[in-house]
């Protein structure tokens, strides 16, 4: 009898002291997530203008801050750093603070840095569209901006750091290691490259290799960990299992720390660097399905037997698609970087569809899963309509998987093209018509998607998410008076108290 | 079969049994420093300070008959030109990589890599090659590119010469024809309509109202009643940047990987 | 931190909180119902990595591997192997039959070689009626197949007369050719300018380049080329007509 309330009111200290964590981080995390679905909105309306314009010269030109040279860097640095970056801030924050198990005191320096973060990016985005970009791949934002994201990285991710050495002493969570990785990577990456691009004078090849490694190095060593570590946390929270293996988890984990940092190059291959630095690279890529494979082993046995779970959890859901997305990336990854095939893609569309696979088919996902897991327990509200959140799903899944075939299969046969040096260029050119076409509509099938989720993500930053004990799930019996079961019931209970 | 099973569920029970003791923090982070460091160091730090004191390569007396350092000149607004060019998301479409023939054919591409021209003894030679460090002088990054939806740009100061003898084009001059090219690039010739070629960058002229007989700085060739267009500042740096590009140099014997190559007498 | 708590029980006033534990977690659900339905995980699961893992990952490492390969020698700062020399590409200009007579074959080799002798020969093979003398109808092309082999290998220097004209220029030396190269042109200029009907074969080409070798350094002289080479070159002599592939240069039926 003791015993039983001993445990039960440990039960609920914890419940309540959850719920304070969830209380001190409500107003970062949700500008976080606000603003990022704001500015992944404008990222996907410039890339189905840019996407348009690759098949359509002729659409809106004429505007010289819509001139296609502008639009396409700008649509990809707001994605980047205006929701990747964001998005992930947002879930490093509160999973590193609920998984540390302790509240947040410095809610408001976050957030005041959040809001330095996007008045970064609105500059920048200005800059670029203005022509003010820098020229150089994932780092256009005008050259003036990027220390202010590193110091207002700092000021965000500090804490999260501080939580973990402060936290009692125990095990740590492999969403854990991720996420400490990814803290302790992005500086590192972010740093080196502008500093060795924009502030050392080195030799211009030097330049854009370490640019062209930028790139990967920010795919797989800061968004691929945070995406892992929301996973690695949703999985086994909403399933209530515990995570299938330890040993695969530190295999899969420590294989990412070992190649991921080598990837990169290969968009130089053939030119004046050391010949080793772009197959490496490119070997690098490769090799990255092998912590694809050890994840997606783990985490879907993890799922293994709870297919209703994952069928009606809005978290689960998104999650399993990331990590599908994820085994995806990863064969696409040595599919396209094998020399023989290097050749034909290295400058096609194919780039860009992995890029756009590892970003929204993968990371986008997984932080899609981990916003419809946080939002509720931030606002204590919970998600208005399941039928928002289906749309959201199925809409940017039929998109990702359009986007991956058209411009990865497109950008196969513009690269073959390509390379028939006997043939006159326009035939090259002709071939990718199709396949752009193809991806404008995937874009605007996501852009359609990400509407329901902006608008339902900014009905619950209006607080006017539902009040009930019952989540919104995907599936479920109907109730009389609501899809999800009896509304008011926590006003009942107020009233009860009263 | 069945044994390598046993083996297998021996191993793993013991682990099971055993199960390591978690990394200390420490340890973990030296661990993450150690396999991020060591190939930041290999890729990123020591080439990128090797490649600051590139060393030049020599023309020597004996394998190219004169003995003088090779210095590839360009002429032109590089610096501000190649800012210009990225401002403006030229490499976005456009290469400026031409790649050795194991990793690409664009070597064997008419006028891409190099072109045919008679040599002192008029013989005809073909000046293709691949790109070497030495090429980007001036430049403080190299605009590589990212696709290839127009063509590599490495030596389009060249071809646009041939293309000014084309009986279709309007343009009496390079650098006319690269502002025809870049106010809209159906202007060129007077039958080629162009869908998907290079979008329009109007934002980089001047349109005015002609005034008497016109100012001679307009470009000619456009036909739009009673306006004439002027280059700006950002369009004459980017024709003059683009009009540098010419890489088809000879280059010593040392870095010349052409199977026809011969030793000077 | 924590609500401000009324006392659970009005008859006795000190104590602050409840003892009911449906009430608390009442309390619980109205300030977090979400983290109250959460699932508690603590331990990882212990499932030994399969068998499938490592043997897939094996066959990733070996596909990185080849992909490393092409890298070249690690960590050696060239930017192409040691060993690279530009592949040809050839252009539309070259297809065409690839197996025929081996007159042709040695001629249409022996055009692309010409193309630098036509610069002072002329394109027709006429000379410049100046200072180059022509090779059409010249019995220094159409004659003994040795002197025709030393002009091109080590030039001329000296009067040298062609078709009742004296000309006294300097040719230069056309060396290193390789005996394919020295038999295509030779075939050329025979048959392309002249008529002479048979060919130039390799291995006489090759006794060419011996002669060549064995003389000393420099242009040769008309009265050399009288006194020590007016023959034909040593070698098996060839119909003209064998079928051949072009590429080899070797036997082959047609097609």
């Amino acid at each position: 009898m003791g015993s039983d309330s001993d445990s039960q009111t440990k039960l609920h200290d914890d419940m309540e002291l959850r719920a304070r964590i969830d209380r001190s981080l409500r107003h970062p995390v949700m500008f976080f997530f606000a603003s990022g679905a704001a500015w992944l909105a404008v990222a996907l309306v410039l890339g189905f203008i840019s996407s348009y314009q690759s098949h359509d010269t002729r659409f809106l030109s004429g505007v010289g801050f819509l001139n296609y040279g502008r639009v396409y860097p700008a649509h990809v640095n707001v994605l980047i750093y205006g929701w990747g970056c964001q998005a992930a801030f947002g879930l490093i924050v509160w999973l590193m603070a609920r998984l540390s198990r302790k509240e947040c005191t410095c809610a408001g320096v976050i957030l005041t840095a959040g809001h330095i973060w996007n008045l970064g990016v609105l500059a920048g985005m200005l800059g670029i569209l203005s022509g003010y970009g820098s020229g150089k791949p994932w780092m256009e934002f005008p050259s003036a901006i990027w220390p202010l994201f590193l110091v207002s990285y700092f000021f965000i991710t500090v804490w999260s750091f501080i939580q973990f050495r402060c936290s009692e002493p125990g095990k740590t969570y492999v969403a854990q290691w991720y996420l400490l990785a990814a803290l302790f990577w992005f500086p590192w990456v972010y740093l080196t490259a502008h500093l060795f691009v924009f502030v050392f004078n080195g030799h211009p090849v030097m330049a854009a290799g370490v640019n062209a490694w930028f790139k990967y190095a920010l795919i797989f060593l800061f968004f691929t960990p945070v995406a892992l570590g929301t996973s690695y946390y949703l999985a086994p929270k909403v399933t209530g299992r515990p995570v299938y293996s330890y040993p695969l988890a530190l295999f899969g984990f420590w294989a990412l720390a070992i190649i991921g940092p080598w990837a990169g190059m290969q968009k130089l291959a053939g030119g004046p660097l050391p010949q080793f630095m772009p197959y490496v690279g490119a070997a690098a890529t490769v090799l990255i399905l092998i912590p694809a494979l050890a994840v997606g082993v783990n985490i879907l046995m993890t799922l293994r037997g709870h297919e209703a779970e994952v069928g009606s959890s809005p978290s689960l859901r998104f999650t399993v698609a990331g990590i599908a997305s994820f085994l995806v990336l990863g064969l696409v990854g040595m599919g396209l970087n094998t020399p023989s095939i290097l050749k034909m893609t290295q400058f096609s569309l194919t780039g860009y569809g992995f890029e756009i696979l590892a970003i929204y088919g993968f990371f986008s996902m997984c932080a899609f899963g981990g916003i419809y897991f946080i939002v509720p327990r931030v606002t204590r509200r919970e998600w208005l309509s399941r039928r928002f959140i289906g749309w959201h799903f199925w809409l940017t899944i039929y998109g990702i998987a359009t986007v991956v075939v058209c411009s990865i299969m497109g950008g196969l046969f513009h690269g073959a093209a390509q390379e028939a040096y006997n043939s006159a260029w326009q035939d090259a050119a002709k071939i990718s018509y199709a396949y752009t076409v193809g991806t404008t509509v995937a874009w605007g099938l996501i852009l359609f998607g990400s509407l329901f989720f902006l608008l339902h993500l900014l009905l619950m930053w209006a607080r006017l998410g539902r009040r009930s004990q019952h989540p919104t799930l995907l599936q479920g019996e109907h109730h009389g008076e609501s899809p999800h079961g009896p509304e008011d019931d926590l006003d009942k209970l107020h009233t009860a108290e009263a | 079969m069945g044994n390598l099973l046993m083996v297998r569920r021996t191993i793993s029970i013991n682990f099971i049994l055993r199960k390591p003791d978690p990394m200390t923090f420490k340890a973990f982070i030296l661990a993450l420093a150690l396999s991020f460091g060591v190939p930041w160091l290999l890729i990123i730090v020591v080439p990128y300070g090797k490649m600051r004191n590139l060393e030049a390569v020599h023309f020597e007396m004996d394998s190219d008959g004169r003995d003088e350092v090779y210095v590839p000149r360009r002429s032109g607004r590089i610096t501000t030109g190649s800012a210009v060019y990225g401002a403006n998301g030229c490499y976005v479409c456009h290469t400026q990589l031409i790649r050795a023939s194991y990793a690409g054919s664009e070597l064997g591409r008419p006028d891409w890599a190099g072109f045919r021209i008679k040599d002192e003894n008029g013989v005809t030679i073909n000046t293709a090659r691949e790109t070497t460090p030495y090429d980007y002088v001036g430049e403080s990054f190299a605009h590589v590119g990212i696709m290839r939806v127009g063509p590599d740009l490495s030596n389009v100061a060249g071809r646009i010469q041939g293309y000014l003898d084309d009986p279709l084009t309007k343009a009496d001059s390079p650098e006319n024809w690269l502002y025809l090219h870049l106010y809209n690039s159906s202007f060129k010739t007077k039958t080629f309509n162009n869908v998907a070629g290079c979008p329009s960058q109007t934002h980089l002229f001047e349109e005015r109202v002609v005034r008497g007989q016109g100012s001679p700085e307009a470009v000619p060739g456009i036909n739009m009643d009673g306006v004439e267009v002027l280059p700006t500042g950002d369009a004459r740096a980017l024709v003059s940047y683009l009009l540098s590009l010419r890489k088809d140099d000879a280059v010593p014997y040392s870095i010349n990987y052409s199977r026809e190559k011969k030793k000077a007498e | 931190m924590a609500d401000s708590k009324k006392p659970a029980d009005s008859s006795r006033p000190d104590l602050e909180d409840s003892t009911s534990v449906v009430e608390r977690h009442e309390g619980l659900l109205a300030q977090g119902a979400a983290q109250a339905r959460e699932k508690q995980v603590a331990e990882t699961g212990m499932e030994p990595v399969s068998l499938w893992v490592f043997v897939a990952s094996a066959v990733v490492l070996l596909v990185a591997g080849g992909v490393l390969g092409a890298g070249g020698k690690l960590f050696s700062y060239n930017p192409h192997p040691q060993d690279y020399t530009r592949t040809e590409f050839a252009s539309d200009a070259d297809t065409g039959p690839t197996i025929g007579p081996i007159l042709t074959a040695l001629s249409k080799r022996g055009k692309n070689i010409y193309a630098k002798c036509s610069g002072c020969h002329g394109s027709t093979g006429n000379g410049d009626g100046n200072q180059f003398p022509p090779l059409a109808g010249s019995d220094w092309v159409t004659g003994s197949t040795e002197r025709l082999a030393q002009i091109i290998l080590n030039g001329l220097s000296g009067p040298i007369d062609v078709a009742g004209k004296t000309y006294n220029g300097v040719m230069p030396a056309q060396a290193p050719l390789t005996a394919a190269e020295l038999a295509a042109v030779m075939t050329f200029v025979r048959n392309e300018f002249n008529d002479v009907g048979d060919i130039v074969t390799v291995e006489q080409a090759a006794n060419a380049l011996k002669i060549y070798e064995s003389r000393p350094q420099g242009q040769i002289t008309v009265k050399e080329l009288n006194d020590k080479h007016d023959k034909m070159l040593e070698g098996e002599p060839v119909d003209p007509a064998t079928m051949v592939d072009f590429e080899t240069l070797k036997p082959a039926a047609a097609e």
